[in-house]
């Protein structure tokens, strides 16, 4: 199996793994296995999200807290970012 | 490795000199593409001065840099492309480029491509290079972020990268001027020569089929598309406009033997053409890297793997998350204490005292002062003294985040709800209600699943928000002295707690069968923490936390001295001369007291504090300030005493376990309703029905709990 689809049917099957793990389970360097995840996520069959993403799809400005469109709760949107990959079904 | 060359050389193939919208008559075209983010808009800036103009495309609405650039044998345009992954589109700025180097047809595209690529990430820009190299336009390779590089250790062979991609390769550094005469001498090369890069080897049998699909590629389609692309095109199934769609057909029906043998995925639906090809440009990028780029000793990265295999190990890292917490209340409340004494002592007596004067010396009258001293003095006066404790606080989480620490313990606690079986994906929202639980029901947004979302929405108000916290340090501060930070931190334990635990009770009740969703965490790499990224941080949070804080203070505290203000059931005293006991306010507080008996606090002081606290849990300190206060005559201040008589409330409404009594008071705080908007965001994100259960299980599993704690706790305390 090719490690393009290595990545995907482990994404598919883990139970919480980080990226890390994954690539060195397939057998390529974290940048090749974040450059796989970006072309299954342009494919359709993951998304990524970072935490600021937990934030509504409208924005600060969606968001009872959110003040004129700027953040109310104090959320950050720089900084180091948890990327959050999951499988969306076809 | 395989002993397939890893590109095919090919011969010079004759270009053009057609106008490019935009461009500068007779001078040479120069396009800049990349991936984002490369440092492609800085070579740019760099290579062009102020001689740039920035515009939309024609007939785009995609805005694009252009810009003379001098050389000494002449000038050429320059074309900062938007950036883009790859040459299949996925939006309108990405679609510029693929129009530029393959729809527009041959007559109009760039003299040369300057491909920006990141030495640094060097991985993840490789298959827009393969993609690029397909089209055959001339390229010059620019590898930036050279300096990032070298202090990672990572080394690129870029004689051995420029023979294995036929095209020539030059690291800069813009910022610096490193590397510029050689671009410009390779790109000025590459003008002379008009020769296109290689073709990257996509392995023999994919090579094969593009070899027969090649052979019967349309004459015509051949002068307006570059061969090796448009027969890769077809074969992945795209349309491309003025090739007959039997051509399409029969180049896929070529392709048909590449999607047959390979069952062993389990992933049905990836009998894909195009997936075939990209596994090969990957496979092509594998083998570049192994061959071109070397990593020499990186120590760091090294250091890094083992530090994250302990915070994030399946044993100790739930361990190392609750002692990093533990180290954060502690340092908290021990460095903010005395600030905290000593905002209050302020407060309490030169602010009151002097506010009491001002306020005599314009004759105001008793309501007023009443209002003032026993209301807006000391409940705001109370919160205020918080300010140093939040900001200690959001200093050290700053510190925890910007460090990358923060990612670990999300992916350490996300274990630890798969472990129990709630949905992956939810615990992005529960993180979030850490902060303020009403951006997290909102967060619930992002689970795609209905039952996710509302098993989600009731757990978040579980979760312990910072307005909880002023009430935590101020009870624990009276009543555990310098253990206060240790109590402090085990309510956020119980939150957790809760959290998990409810989430089990309800995925075993009444969101039975929920569907597995699989999730990867992408940990980012650890920084040092910079002043500025903390300093602003913090200042957003405690902004946030006074601007919700001040508003909602001033009008519960208004509200408890109005209601406190008039006599219940027309009694004694009339309006302001009513003991506060005896006022509206005191007697709702007093009927709903006997039901917090069992739990050891059945008085009417931390009942009132529990009534406002379902307005926010921002106006229970002021309330608790305000009730004592408001007992006492507007100009009898006294620093300091309130914990005497939040103490003595308790000693005797625990008969002698204040102990076990005040723990029972902090976890009702904790596990009942958090707030009004709270109640609004969930009736907005999960129905009114589900709010109502949502409260109704918020106060049962409140009140089980104190009571619990009170009735075990008084056994021992």
């Amino acid at each position: 199996m090719s490690a393009l689809r290595q990545i995907l049917k482990e994404i598919t099957t883990s139970r919480g793994a980080s990226l890390d793990e994954i690539a060195r389970r397939v057998g390529v360097s974290r940048e090749e296995a974040e450059s796989m995840v970006d072309y299954w996520v342009r494919k359709g069959r993951l998304s990524a999200e970072d935490m600021a993403a937990a934030c509504p799809s409208g924005g600060c400005g969606g968001c009872p807290q959110g003040d004129h469109g700027k953040p109310g709760c104090g959320t950050r949107r720089d900084g180091p970012v948890l990327l959050a990959i999951s499988v969306r079904r076809p | 490795m395989s002993e397939r060359p890893l590109t095919r050389l090919v011969l010079e193939k004759p270009c053009c000199d057609a106008d490019l919208p935009g461009v500068d008559e007779g001078h040479a075209r120069v396009a800049l593409v990349g991936n984002p983010n490369v440092g492609k808009s800085t070579l740019f800036n760099v290579l062009t001065g102020a001689r740039q103009r920035v515009g939309n495309w024609p007939g785009k609405t995609v805005s694009v840099a252009r810009g003379t650039w001098r050389t000494p044998a002449g000038e050429m345009t320059l074309i900062d492309l938007p950036g883009t992954y790859s040459l299949l589109p996925d939006s309108p700025d990405e679609a510029l480029t693929r129009d530029l180097l393959v729809d527009r047809g041959m007559d109009d595209r760039p003299d040369v491509v300057v491909l920006t690529l990141d030495c640094s990430n060097l991985a993840r820009n490789l298959y827009l290079l393969a993609q690029v190299m397909e089209t055959g336009v001339p390229i010059v390779v620019a590898l930036t972020m050279v300096d990032i590089a070298e202090s990672r250790g990572i080394r690129v062979d870029v004689g051995r990268f420029a023979e294995l991609i036929g095209a020539p390769v030059v690291p800069v550094v813009p910022r610096q001027n490193r590397g510029l005469d050689a671009l410009r001498d390779a790109v000025e090369g590459a003008l002379a020569a008009r020769r296109p890069p290689g073709e990257p080897d996509l392995g023999e049998d994919v090579e094969a089929v593009l070899a027969e699909v090649t052979a019967f590629l349309p004459a015509d389609a051949l002068l307006r598309y570059p061969e090796r692309w448009l027969a890769t095109a077809l074969l992945t199934g795209e349309t491309v406009p003025g090739v007959p769609d039997e051509t399409g057909a029969r180049a896929r029906a070529a392709g048909a033997g590449l999607l047959a043998g390979d069952d062993t995925d389990d992933l049905d639906d990836l009998d894909d053409l195009e997936i075939v090809v990209a596994e090969q440009r990957y496979a092509w990028a594998h083998r570049l890297i192994a061959e071109t780029v070397h990593r020499k000793g990186d120590v760091r990265a090294t250091v890094s793997d083992r530090v994250d295999r302990a915070l994030t190990s399946r044993w100790a890292g739930l361990p190392i998350f609750f002692l990093v917490m533990w180290g954060v209340f502690i340092l908290t409340t021990k460095i903010a204490a005395p600030l905290q004494t000593g905002l209050q002592d302020l407060i309490d007596g030169p602010v009151s005292t002097g506010a009491a004067h001002a306020l005599r010396g314009m004759s105001a009258p008793a309501w007023l002062s009443g209002l003032v001293l026993n209301g807006i003095i000391a409940g705001v006066g109370q919160l205020l003294s918080f300010v140093p404790l939040m900001a200690i606080m959001f200093v050290l989480l700053s510190v925890l985040e910007d460090s990358g620490y923060m990612a670990r313990a999300a992916f350490v606690v996300d274990r630890l709800m798969r472990l129990i079986g709630l949905p992956g994906r939810a615990f992005l929202p529960l993180v979030v209600g850490f902060g303020c639980n009403v951006p997290a029901l909102a967060g619930t947004r992002i689970l795609s699943d209905r039952r996710h979302r509302l098993l989600t929405g009731l757990l978040i108000p579980f979760v312990s928000c910072s307005a909880r916290l002023t009430v935590y340090v101020l009870v624990a501060g009276v009543f555990f002295g310098s253990q206060a930070g240790t109590v402090v931190f085990a309510m956020y334990v119980l939150s957790i707690v809760l959290v998990v635990g409810m989430g089990l009770l309800l995925r075993g009740t009444l969101f039975r069968g929920m569907s597995y969703e699989p999730l990867v965490l992408d940990l980012p790499p650890y920084r040092l923490p910079t002043l500025r990224v903390i300093g602003t941080q913090t200042w957003q949070k405690l902004w946030a936390f006074l601007r919700t804080a001040s508003g909602l203070i001033v009008a519960t505290v208004t509200a408890v001295w109005l209601l406190a203000s008039v006599p219940a059931g027309g009694g004694q005293g009339g309006f302001g001369r009513t003991p506060i006991e005896h006022s509206l306010f005191g007697s709702t507080a007093r009927v709903v007291a006997p039901a917090f008996e069992p739990a050891g606090f059945g008085d009417w002081h931390p009942s009132a504090a529990l009534i406002t606290g379902f307005v926010a849990k921002e106006a229970v300190v002021s309330t608790v300030a305000q009730t004592y206060s408001m007992g006492k005559p507007a100009d009898e201040h006294r620093a300091g005493s309130l914990g005497p008589a939040l103490r003595q409330t308790f000693e005797r409404t625990s008969h002698g376990h204040k102990i076990p009594a005040v723990l029972a008071f902090m976890v009702f705080l904790l596990a009942y309703t958090p707030c009004m908007t709270t109640v609004a965001a969930q009736r907005a994100e999960l129905g009114g029905r589900m709010t109502l259960f949502g409260i109704g299980m918020q106060l049962v599993v409140a009140w089980l709990l104190a009571v619990a704690v009170f009735q075990i706790g008084a056994m021992f305390l």
